[in-house]
Order: C-alpha cells, then structure tokens, then sequence
C-alpha cells in the first residue's frame, strides 16, 4: 500500500498542485493543500486513490475559497488601514506580458460554469473519463458532451478578451 | 451514412472510448470527410484548451520527497493517537466521577438519616480509640473489643501539596482500632453496616485486610507492600481499599479498589482521601464485579500506569 502511495505521489502531485492552483490561485497555498491532501491519503488508504486525491483536494479548495471569501470580509473591514507589503515591482516586460495572458486565461476559466471548470480541469489533470464521473456525479455518457462544452467555452471566452483588449491597444 | 457527434469525436481524441468504438470511428473518418474536419477542428480546439491551461500553472518548484511526506504522515498519527489516548483517558474518569455522582445522588435521596448516620460514623472513629466505642457510638448493638492493629510505617511523602490539583492522597489516617469487620461471619449476630465517616481509614496489615474484608486486596505481585489502608463494606457495595507498594525506583504507587462511587469520591474530594495532590496521574479500569472500579495512581507516565493496569488485571484473573 505504501509503495502505491509513493507511485501515486510521484506520478500526481504535480497534477494535484496545478488542479489546486487553478482554484486558489496562490502557489504556496496549492503546495500547502497538495501536501494536506496526500497526508490525508496516508490516514485514509482509499481504495481509489486516484480519484481520492482529486476529490479531496476539490474539497479542500472548496474550503479554502470559503475561508478567502471570509479574510475578503475581514480586510474589507481593515481596509482604512495601510497595506503593510507594498507591490514588488515588476523587473521585466516578459512578467509582465506572462501575468497579463494568466489574467486573460483566468478571467476565461472564471466564464464558465463550475460543472464545466471542474470537468474540464479534472482533464486536464489527468483523470480519465469514469474518473471525472465518479467525482462529478455526471453520468459517463456526458463527460464528452461537458468537455466539448467547456473547451469552445474556455476558447471563446479568451478570444473574446484578447480582442477587447487588441481594440483598447489601437483605439 | 450517420456522422459522429461532437461528444463522441472528443472522447474518441481523449482516448475515452473501447477498442470496438474507436475501431468504428476510425472506419467512418477513413470514408467521411466532413467527419474527419470535425476531428481535426476538435483536435485543434482540444489543443488550444490544453495550451491556455497550461499558462495557468503554478511556478515549478521540487515537491517534498515521499519519504519526508511520510515521516509527517507518522507525526500526524501519532499525535492523533495521543489525543485519542488522552480523550479516552478523561472520558473514562468523568464516566466514572458520574456514576459516583449519580449513586451518591440516589443514596442522598433513598430512606435513612444519612447525615446522622455519617455523624455516628465520625463519632464513632473518634471514640473507637477510647475503651467504650460502642456505647459512645449508639450505632452498635454491643461493644466490640478493638482489633490490635501492626503499625505500618507510612512512606515519607516528599511531594508538596498543590491547592490546585484535583487528585490527592491525604495522609494516612491515623491507627485506630476500629472493629467490628472481623466480627462478620462469626457465631454472634452480625453487625449492622456501619457507616463509614468520609475519609476515616484504617490502616491494617496485609492479612487482616484480607480477613476483614473477606477479599484480596489490590496489588502488583512482586512489589513491597508498605501500607494498606480499608474502609469497610457499605451495604452490598464491597469495601474500599488502597494498598500502597513501593517500586524498584522507589516511588510508592497506589493501588485502589472499591466501589465506584466510592473510588470516584477519592478523586474528587481533597484532605479527605489517601490519594494526594501531586502531579500523580490515575489509570482506571472497571472490574468485571459489577459496579467496583480498580485504579492505579502514582507520579509515573500514564503509560507505565496504564502498563502497571494492565499487569495488575492480568495478576487478578490468574489468581
């Protein structure tokens, strides 16, 4: 069991961190949860584990966002008081460039309904078709249908954004 | 001639479906044109989605190793364990301080003259020194001649008393020659349970305990007895005994047995009882006798007591 552990460990937690990252946006966090999630797997020897990790860490980001909404709360309250860390200021223009097409991408992604996101961002973490099901609740038969769905959604959606702002740039 | 549908052509690119289907598919696309542009629309679409995707990964770092993963994992276990052991530990003391609770309750409420009877009691350890108990008491029918009683050298107790903990061991009581429990069983008229003022012990070897109060008292074999202390049988409930005994180390641990109630009140009232307030700790266990509870207590681990527990139950049931 444990040198399953250690295969699943190797061959998902990168896909686990990137899944979780894509819900919390914050790296550190996402390593933080990713860890959460296989310590969990230690204690709870699932028989799937693969779907397991996934599932848990959904639950866990789910969490987190509610505990984000919250501290969201809580600095719109402590807003009159000054920011403690001021913005780093950005050192070249290929950050610069990188952080705007992660805000295109992210913005995208938020367009989509969270059945769709979740199907489409459990594919892109690997899981395969009966595994995004069984996580889901969506019948086998319409894993496809929600991934086409969600992928001319997520293209259309950025599409949409890259335009606005090309039109911005030449206005 | 039917087309594919869309769901079909991404599951088919996603690797999703049987060896049947795919065969199927590749079949049609070979004949179909207008299929074979959906699939590569698709597949353009399905590699466009993956490609804006991965702008949104997190920076790469090297994640921790699995083994410093697992280490953390058997920290996390154990201290789960710890708090479990800890969490049954104080719910099994507060079950049994609520049984005491709740019998002394039912006592307190039941027939009978119980804070007379209790006075009779304390004038009756008070007077049991002086050569006429019974007529001073008014609580026994005849008088009893007293039991000589073998000192025993109670162990020095360097330990200082702390107000603020909840466990205690009172001094021990002092010598006296209390009587009647050797009278039971004899060819006279037994005597009426007497109630036992709180607190009041007596100190009796090893073999008038076991005489007096018909039962072997509580003790880890292999260990010097150096005090026993018994208060005699209430009703139907069994009498109340502490036996101290002395380890290798030096130590003196207590071992105690009686009825739950009974036991329960010895962690619960201070200067009364012989367990002391110390940074002692208690394991508990209850007997299979119905309502009647053991207990270890000294200033060792709650491991090692919950070992000497463990040792000692052993002891009982191969006697």
């Amino acid at each position: 069991m444990a040198d399953e552990l250690e295969e699943l460990y190797q061959t998902t937690y990168t896909a686990v961190v990137r899944f979780l990252y894509r819900k919390v946006w914050d790296a550190d966090r996402a390593e933080d949860l990713a860890q959460e999630v296989f310590l969990r797997a230690f204690a709870h020897r699932p028989e799937k584990p693969r779907s397991w990790v996934f599932a848990v860490a959904a639950n866990l980001a789910r969490d987190e966002a509610r505990s984000a909404i919250r501290r969201r709360k809580h600095l719109t309250l402590m807003a009159s008081e000054p920011a403690v860390l001021p913005s780093a200021p950005r050192a070249a223009d290929q950050a610069v460039e990188d952080d705007e097409r992660h805000a295109q991408v992210q913005a995208a992604l938020a367009q989509l309904t969270p059945r769709d996101r979740e199907v489409l961002l459990l594919w892109d973490a690997g899981l395969s078709y009966p595994e995004i099901a069984d996580q889901t609740g969506l019948a086998l038969g319409a894993i496809g249908t929600t991934l086409a769905r969600a992928r001319k959604r997520l293209v259309a959606a950025h599409d949409r954004q890259f335009d606005s702002v090309d039109d911005a740039a030449h206005s | 001639m039917r087309h594919i549908p869309e769901d079909e052509l991404h599951a088919y690119l996603d690797q999703a479906l049987s060896r049947g289907q795919c065969v199927e598919i590749e079949t049609h696309l070979a004949a179909c044109p207008a299929c074979a542009a959906e699939r590569d629309a698709i597949a353009a679409l399905r590699d466009r989605t993956t490609l804006l995707l991965t702008t949104l990964a997190p920076p790469r770092r090297i994640p921790p190793s699995f083994a410093e993963l697992a280490a953390q994992a058997a920290g996390r276990r154990a201290q789960r364990r710890e708090r479990l052991r800890v969490a049954l530990w104080a719910a099994s003391l507060v079950g049994a301080l609520g049984i005491g609770y709740a019998w002394r309750g039912s006592e307190s409420a039941g027939p009978g003259p119980q804070p007379a009877a209790r006075d009779g009691g304390a004038g009756d350890a008070r007077i049991a020194a002086s050569p006429a108990p019974a007529a001073a008491t008014g609580t026994i029918s005849r008088p009893v001649a007293p039991v000589p009683v073998t000192p025993v050298t109670a162990p020095s107790r360097t330990t200082p008393h702390r107000g603020g903990a909840s466990l205690a061991l009172v001094p021990p009581a002092p010598v006296m020659a209390r009587t009647a429990m050797s009278e039971f069983g004899s060819d006279t008229l037994p005597l009426e349970p007497q109630p036992v003022a709180e607190g009041v012990w007596r100190t009796v070897t090893w073999d008038n305990a076991q005489r007096e109060t018909g039962v072997t008292p509580p003790r880890l074999d292999g260990l010097p007895v150096v005090q026993v202390q018994v208060q005699p049988s209430r009703g139907n409930s069994g009498p109340l005994m502490v036996v101290a005994q002395q380890l290798h180390s030096g130590e003196v641990i207590r071992t105690i047995e009686g009825p739950v109630a009974d036991v329960s009140k010895l962690f619960t009232r201070r200067g009364t009882s012989p367990v002391e307030t110390a940074e002692d700790t208690v394991a508990v266990a209850a007997l299979p006798e119905h309502d009647r509870l053991l207990a270890i207590q000294g200033q060792l681990p709650p491991d090692s007591l919950r070992a000497l527990m463990r040792r000692m139950r052993l002891g009982r049931r191969l006697h």
